[in-house]
């Protein structure tokens, strides 16, 4: 892989809350790197650490009571944990942007949509504020909305359409890396297809490589080129599409894939993964999933590290080095 | 808008008479005679009764209420007795000199209050923050009149440095708009500091740092707007504060306005000044609050949006 | 049978769920020093009242004049002086407490009642009663506060017990808009339905089961009103319309040492620490209170 061609490079980055009732670990060592163009879907239940992530990334977690440490942390080769506020303030929503979850809360209600999105233009380029505006009303266009609702104000707008002013605001700037946080949860189903078909079509124009977080494995499928699979703050198992797809090597990746209702036997009995996942004040010695772990054995207190499978395709289970010819069911089919 | 103008002033209507009903019915309780009590000593019965016949004061309580507010409804208000003259001319004499305290005192609340009200959200939980809540509660539990006298004890007696009482241009307002302003500071830094910490956990100030937007334009441009809301809905009730506190406050700095009148015409038994005072003091409460709402429709696109329709 | 499996009986679980909850509320309010500090001056205040009231003779200790001992600044034998009465004005304030207390406790009582009820009836009925009971709130909300305890005061005259009265009519629409406020969102609640389900009649649904579920603004509003009211009624009293002199009303005090502000400031400054300090504690309860009822709130 090409140096030069990481967008992201993301070394043991390490988040936590220190609040009141205890330290709240979110993420705790984190490795993710992402090639030019790519799109990489970060997979995980609510509390996974998702969320807390992305806004590291953007240098945004609240502190306090938020404590970032990393490694590091490179955007196109720049070091954002060097940088000042100022520097960072010229790279938010210019090189790296931000898509939240929910499009009901995430514009401002007492400006127009056009002014929210003109601002990011006018912040990021060398332009007239005239002419920012003129560029918001294009991306309004370019997102499916008539140029000059760009004067109305967030109320005016439906859920699926105020996603797509986030959109447009996200993307105003061409950005290198775009993070979309669960983008289409809040929406109906058949707008969540739109808005996604939208994306796609938007960040193959510009370039833009993508996180993609979500909890939905569907949406991985169909616009992710690779996965990365989160728990209790760290990446369980990270691959290609096919790699955690097809030869799912993780016990937790494999619950995750029983969960899901088989279409071709709808009477078969779902899965589930039994317990609850680990509060993040108090997260298990060793493997944070071995208390709900069906495979789970005494190596499982050990520090796990990733485990690499080929290439593409890493595990972080300690049971594929410490138990020779370990594997788990769903794998056994595709070895 | 016109429609909704035109709806909340009908809404006045019922308000007012209602207002005027027990203004007229509590102030005809008050004991003593003003008739007899305001004639001349020598005065026989039926002079006294000629003279309560000429004032208009005549007659059951409901046939009195009917005559006053048909009068009212000309502009007419009755006599002061103590002052042999219109209770309108006395009230607009007076008013001006209340306008300008009530004013004075919100120009002080809201220069104290927003700025300490934003710092203390901001630095939540600091040191600031407990600074301003500790200054912010003394403001809501002093009586204002006792700090208007300890501020004429320092500033008028001791420094020397403003007057102590009466209207005598600009540094005469100054102490009687501190005084009143503290209290209403109290009031709107709380709420200043409650609607900001609410406002800046909102998703859409994280959008706004997302993009790239300086934590200063977040604080003054994209949460500021939103945190005032609360503040310009409360505003009305604040400037009624403002009024009745003005009372006490003229009392204490001379100051020759309607507050200081009122008190002058119960203490005097001059029941058509009081009436009168208590009912166009209400009235221009009531105005100024629908003036506030509507400025509060036009800072709020969802409310200007709902009454456009 | 369902009965024999049963371990508690009914009252037992009410009389559970109410400690429980009421620890629950002091196990909070206890984590705030301002809001205990608040709750020791309070009771503080309340200890001195009742012990003032029978240590000291009034006709002797608080109201005689001792023209000799007139205006003497602070010492050991006075420690806030005398007045021009050469009365000692430690005493008169320490006496004076039961007035600003019993003011306070008592026209709040007045005001919850009367609001509270017309609030919960207006939330719970809704519709043409609900806007009666708004409208009401409006007429008395549209006279400033101050004057509209200047017109009951000249109404009815100046007595301590019309003192309570107008100060507890002033607040009156507050407890009513905070009561039906608190009200809107249990109304629609599905355990009143349950309830009417149940064939509960009105009176036993708003007390028994709406009251309960929207009484933590109404007891915050209620210290907010002690503060309130205290403040409203030494302001009636500073403007000669409240107890009337010689009773050793704070605010009274504060206007009888007025025209002596000049020379002799310390006999208005005492009054009025007195009324800000008490003032002052009813509020941090309040806050605290708010805080520990509700600590979602809590900022």
């Amino acid at each position: 892989m090409n140096e030069k061609d990481l967008v992201l490079d993301l070394k043991n980055l390490v988040v936590r809350y220190e609040t009141e009732g205890g330290i709240v670990r979110a993420v705790n060592g984190l490795d993710l790197q992402i090639r030019r163009g790519t799109s990489v879907g970060l997979v995980g239940e609510t509390g996974a650490g998702k969320t807390t992530t992305a806004l590291a990334l953007l240098r945004l977690v609240p502190d306090p009571p938020g404590v970032v440490e990393c490694e590091r942390m490179e955007l196109d080769g720049h070091d954002l944990l060097s940088m000042s506020e100022s520097e960072l303030e010229k790279i938010r929503g210019k090189d790296i942007s931000m898509i939240f979850q929910d499009p009901m809360t995430a514009l401002n209600p007492v400006f127009t949509v056009g002014e929210q999105i003109a601002e990011s233009i006018y912040l990021h380029e060398d332009v007239s504020y005239a002419e920012a505006q003129k560029r918001a009303a294009e991306m309004l266009e370019m997102v499916g909305i008539p140029g000059e609702r760009a004067a109305e104000y967030p109320f005016q707008f439906s859920g699926g359409m105020k996603q797509r002013v986030v959109i447009a605001i996200a993307l105003a700037c061409r950005p290198k890396l775009l993070i979309a946080d669960e983008p289409t949860t809040a929406l109906d189903v058949t707008i969540q297809a739109q808005v996604l078909d939208l994306m796609q079509n938007l960040r193959r124009q510009y370039q833009t490589s993508l996180i993609m977080i979500t909890h939905d494995l569907g949406i991985v499928a169909e616009i992710c080129d690779e996965v990365a699979v989160m728990y209790a703050g760290n990446i369980v198992e990270k691959g290609t599409l096919e790699d955690v797809f097809l030869r799912t090597k993780h016990p937790y990746t494999e619950g995750l894939f029983n969960s899901i209702p088989y279409i071709k036997d709808r009477r078969a009995m779902l899965t589930p993964i039994y317990g609850l996942p680990p509060d993040p004040t108090r997260l298990p010695e060793g493997c944070a999933f071995r208390p709900r772990c069906p495979y789970a054995g005494d190596d499982c207190t050990q520090p796990q590290t990733a485990h690499r499978i080929s290439d593409t395709h890493y595990v972080r289970c300690s049971a594929y080095y410490s138990r020779p010819g370990f594997h788990i069911k769903r794998g056994a089919d595709n070895p | 808008m016109g429609r909704y103008i035109v709806r909340r002033i009908l809404l006045m209507i019922p308000v007012f008479l209602g207002v005027s009903l027990v203004v007229f019915f509590l102030m005809d309780l008050a004991p003593g005679d003003i008739v007899a009590f305001m004639a001349p000593q020598e005065a026989t019965e039926e002079e006294i009764e000629q003279l309560r016949k000429e004032l208009g004061l005549d007659g059951p309580l409901i046939q009195r209420y009917f005559r006053y507010m048909g009068n009212l409804l000309r502009g007419d208000f009755g006599m002061s007795l103590s002052m042999k003259q219109p209770v309108i001319d006395v009230f607009k004499a007076r008013f001006p000199a209340t306008a300008k305290l009530a004013f004075g005192s919100i120009i002080v609340a809201m220069l104290i209050s927003v700025p300490l009200g934003i710092a203390a959200a901001t630095h939540h939980r600091s040191w600031l923050d407990g600074f301003s809540m500790v200054t912010a509660m003394l403001g809501v539990s002093m009586p204002s009149f006792w700090l208007g006298l300890l501020l004429i004890i320092l500033f008028a007696l001791r420094l020397g440095w403003l007057p102590s009482g009466g209207i005598h241009g600009f540094s005469s307002v100054i102490l009687p708009a501190i005084t009143l302003g503290a209290g209403q500071a109290g009031h709107l830094t709380r709420i200043t500091r409650s609607s900001m910490l609410e406002v800046i956990r909102q998703d859409y100030v994280r959008t706004a740092r997302a993009k790239g937007v300086s934590e200063r334009v977040v604080i003054y441009k994209h949460a500021l707007k939103n945190a005032l809301i609360p503040i310009i809905t409360i505003f009305g009730s604040t400037l009624g504060n403002a009024f009745g506190g003005a009372v006490a406050i003229e009392t204490v700095f001379a100051w020759p306005g309607v507050g200081r009148l009122t008190v002058f015409a119960i203490n005097h038994r001059d029941i058509p000044l009081a009436t009168g005072c208590i009912m166009l003091f209400t009235m221009i409460m009531t105005v100024t609050m629908l003036l506030v709402d509507i400025a509060y429709a036009y800072a709020d696109p969802r409310i200007k949006a709902r009454y456009s329709q | 049978m369902a009965t024999e499996q049963r371990k508690y009986s009914l009252d037992e679980i009410r009389a559970y769920k109410k400690r429980s909850l009421a620890a629950e509320v002091w196990r909070n309010y206890k984590k705030s020093p301002s809001a205990m500090v608040g709750l020791f001056v309070v009771l503080l205040l309340i200890i001195v009242a009742i012990i003032a009231q029978f240590t000291f003779d009034y006709s002797k200790d608080i109201v005689q004049q001792n023209v000799r001992n007139r205006l003497q600044p602070p010492s050991a034998n006075h420690p806030f002086g005398t007045d021009q009465y050469g009365r000692d004005i430690f005493i008169r304030v320490l006496y004076g407490a039961k007035y600003s207390l019993s003011v306070g406790i008592v026209s709040v009582a007045i005001s919850c009642a009367v609001g509270s009820t017309l609030g919960l009836i207006a939330g719970y009925f809704g519709g043409a009663v609900e806007n009666l009971i708004l409208r009401f709130c409006e007429i008395f909300m549209g006279i400033p506060s101050v004057l509209l305890g200047i017109a009951i005061m000249a109404a009815f005259g100046q007595s301590l017990w019309v003192l309570m009265l107008a100060t507890g009519l002033v607040y009156v629409p507050m407890f009513a808009r905070t009561a039906r406020a608190a009200v809107l969102p249990v109304r629609d609640q599905e355990y009143i339905e349950a309830a009417h389900v149940c064939g509960l009649n009105d009176f036993q649904i708003i007390f028994g089961h709406v009251l309960p579920n929207s009484m933590a603004p109404i007891i915050v509003q209620v210290t907010m009103g002690v503060a309130n009211g205290i403040l409203t009624a030494s302001h009636l009293s500073f403007l000669g319309l409240g107890v009337p002199v010689p009773a050793p009303e704070w605010g009274a005090m504060l206007s009888s040492g007025r025209e002596f502000i000049r020379d002799y400031p310390y006999l208005t400054f005492f009054p009025g620490l007195a009324i800000m300090i008490t003032v002052l504690a009813f509020n941090l309860v309040g806050d605290g209170l708010r805080d520990a009822l509700d600590p979602r709130l809590k900022q």
